[in-house]
């Protein structure tokens, strides 16, 4: 369901943007959402013209996009640790064995995905884990 | 000065001035960039000297803004036709020295033309884009010059091989045109396409990303796997894509150029490659490197969805499409990605008359409740839909593990496999060992003393007598059980005696892919 109508004044003189949750702002374009989230109505305001539409649940339940840590080894499937290699504090070469991560009936190695020392073994021998579990945190490499 | 000469000299000042392009100045900035000019990179790509160029004195002819008085060479974009490894190709450059290569209405009628003179040559197409989207002064013809290109692009699909190459910008409703192509190519940090950029998604949803992480090179093939070929450098670009084009086809009804034949090297040694337990991983790759020619193996979206392998090879001088579970990667399973690549790599060898061996060994498809909602029903029915709708020579080879619906869906006999082999080592079956004496033996489990030692006296059992490929060879589902050092001998065999092969598909406008 989609509406459009033409609107010249600013659009928040219409709905007093405290009683809204902004969502963004850049120069003339204003993004809001209705008070109540859970009527999942969303009003776009855009050079001057107002979208009323509903908003699907796929929509609502994304996740924002995060930029991913270098530092962080995660797991890329659920599995168990079978067996770790290194210790907190060790230096590593890039494609040195981290440990070996049982998945789908086969013995994954999870190598370091760069040079750099461990500050920290995130998982025990034996754990189960699911997808994006935090296996292996590095140390931020100091500046030479 | 006599007539003829002085005609000839107009034409050398004419050709001289458009080949200027946006001028020096603009050919300084694109340079300082870190890109070549569009005329350079045909000379680049094209072999020495066959290049011929068309519509070079095309003019615009938008009439607003002021554009009227605004001499656009070429309207920024270069044609032509030329050769590469000897054959024939179509080739157009947009030219961001011009407009910023911004496409209006010629600019994209020479694009379509030269993309009508290659479905009517059969010959492929090769596109570079380097192009900051529509030039808004032209409003809608602009928009008709991209739907025009987008239609032609879906008519030659099938026909002729259709590459991209994004050597620049290629953003909003432009990326349709190599999203609708065979082959895409990009190049580390020139290389930048997105359907809205960075600034519009900060606006309308507040979240703050760089151009490089929404739409690099690195991205598009290793994230979205809507590239396929990643190159530090565009001379690197450029060898790929003539790589490439020596195992294709130059359209639907013809053979890929056949090479000279030669052995894989010694060093790749197909029993030693592949461990006997099958919780052991290994990279395919090294078992195609046993089998192809030279061992020269051309990987197709290397970098996305590394659990499934894809890509050309030759044997005995033939180009052969390989699909591969890559037990290094997810345990090789098939998933959302996997599926959707491989299914397309195997739709293009089809339509391009290239057969296709499929090297099986994965435990399955991959649990999870992300999987289930991003819709692995659907994405793995395109596996299922691409190889039995293939009419090539199809060889499977089962290297260890062919479990469940993954079996049915690497190409099994079900689906019309021509040829099905299997190492001693193959285990096929409904399920693996633990989860299936789990299910069938369950009671007998839960009623022993020791629970845990009968379990494992079960497995074993089933183990026995259903993790081989016996069983499915008493059942003709496989031909035959080879020893792995004969695997090549084997699929050149299968490859001779299936050169005549005539297999068809019920008459139908065209079928309906799970899309």
């Amino acid at each position: 369901m989609t509406e459009t109508k033409n609107k010249t004044e600013n659009p928040q003189q219409q709905e007093p943007l405290e009683e809204l949750h902004t969502l963004g702002e850049i120069s003339d374009a204003v993004v809001v959402s209705l008070p109540v989230p859970s009527k999942k109505k969303f009003r776009i305001y855009e050079e001057g013209r107002e979208y009323k539409t509903y908003l699907t649940k796929k929509f609502m339940e994304r996740k924002p996009w995060t930029a991913p840590d270098p530092l962080k080894v995660l797991s890329h499937i659920p599995g168990s640790v079978m067996e770790i290699f290194v210790k907190p504090g060790q230096t590593v070469k890039k494609g040195e064995k981290l440990m070996i991560y049982e998945a789908m009936k086969m013995m994954n190695v999870i190598e370091a995905p760069m040079d750099g020392k461990i500050k920290e073994v995130n998982v025990k021998v034996g754990e189960s884990l699911p997808k994006g579990a935090l296996l292996v945190t590095f140390l931020k490499p100091q500046k030479k | 000065m006599s007539l003829l000469s002085k005609k000839i000299s107009e034409l050398q000042e004419r050709t001289q001035h458009a080949l200027q392009g946006g001028g020096d100045k603009a050919i300084a900035k694109q340079i300082a960039m870190g890109k070549l000019p569009a005329r350079e990179r045909i000379r680049k790509l094209l072999d020495e000297g066959t290049f011929y160029e068309y519509d070079l004195f095309i003019q615009h002819d938008a009439r607003e803004f002021g554009m009227e008085k605004k001499d656009l060479a070429g309207d920024g974009v270069v044609i032509g036709t030329g050769k590469i490894n000897g054959q024939p190709v179509a080739v157009y450059a947009q030219d961001f020295t011009v407009a910023g290569g911004s496409l209006g209405s010629m600019h994209a009628r020479k694009i379509t033309k030269i993309m009508d003179y290659a479905l009517k040559m059969r010959i492929p197409l090769i596109g570079i884009n380097d192009s900051g989207g529509a030039r808004i002064q032209e409003g809608v013809n602009s928009l008709a010059g991209y739907g025009e290109i987008f239609f032609r692009n879906t008519l030659n699909s099938g026909v002729i091989p259709q590459i991209s190459v994004i050597l620049g910008p290629c953003a909003g409703g432009a990326v349709y045109s190599p999203a609708l192509t065979d082959y895409v190519f990009v190049v580390d940090k020139i290389s930048k396409m997105f359907i809205t950029g960075p600034e519009v998604i900060k606006s309308v949803l507040g979240e703050e990303i760089d151009m490089e992480s929404l739409g690099g090179a690195r991205v598009h093939c290793e994230t979205t796997g809507n590239a396929h070929f990643f190159a530090e450098s565009e001379d690197e670009c450029f060898a790929q894509i003539k790589t490439l084009l020596s195992y294709l086809p130059a359209n639907n009804q013809v053979q890929p150029q056949e090479q000279k034949p030669a052995q894989p090297l010694k060093k790749y040694n197909i029993v030693k490659t592949v461990p006997a337990d099958p919780t052991e991983p290994y990279d395919v790759r090294n078992v195609i490197k046993a089998i192809v020619d030279n061992s020269e193996f051309f990987e197709v979206q290397e970098l996305w969805a590394k659990n499934i392998v894809v890509g050309y090879g030759r044997i005995e001088g033939r180009t052969v499409g390989f699909v591969a579970n890559q037990p290094l990667y997810l345990a090789g399973v098939l998933d959302c990605d996997s599926s959707d690549k491989a299914a397309r790599f195997i739709r293009f060898c089809d339509a391009f008359n290239i057969p296709i061996v499929t090297l099986e060994d994965m435990p399955g498809y991959l649990p999870g409740v992300d999987q289930e909602h991003a819709g692995v029903i659907r994405h793995g029915a395109k596996l299922l839909y691409a190889y039995s709708e293939a009419t090539v020579p199809k060889i499977t080879v089962i290297l260890r593990k062919a479990y469940g619906g993954g079996y049915i869906a690497m190409n099994s006999r079900h689906l019309r496999a021509d040829f099905v082999f299997a190492w001693p080592t193959a285990e096929i079956a409904v399920m693996g060992p633990q989860g299936a004496a789990n299910i069938i033996f369950r009671k007998e489990i839960m009623e022993a003393e020791d629970p845990e030692a009968m379990r494992k006296q079960k497995v074993a059992e089933y183990k026995e007598k259903f993790a081989n490929p016996y069983v499915a060879a008493s059942k003709g589902y496989i031909d035959s059980v080879i020893n792995p050092a004969d695997t090549r001998k084997f699929i050149l065999q299968s490859l001779d005696i299936s050169q005549h092969k005539n297999a068809g598909m019920p008459k139908k406008k065209h079928g309906i892919p799970p899309f």
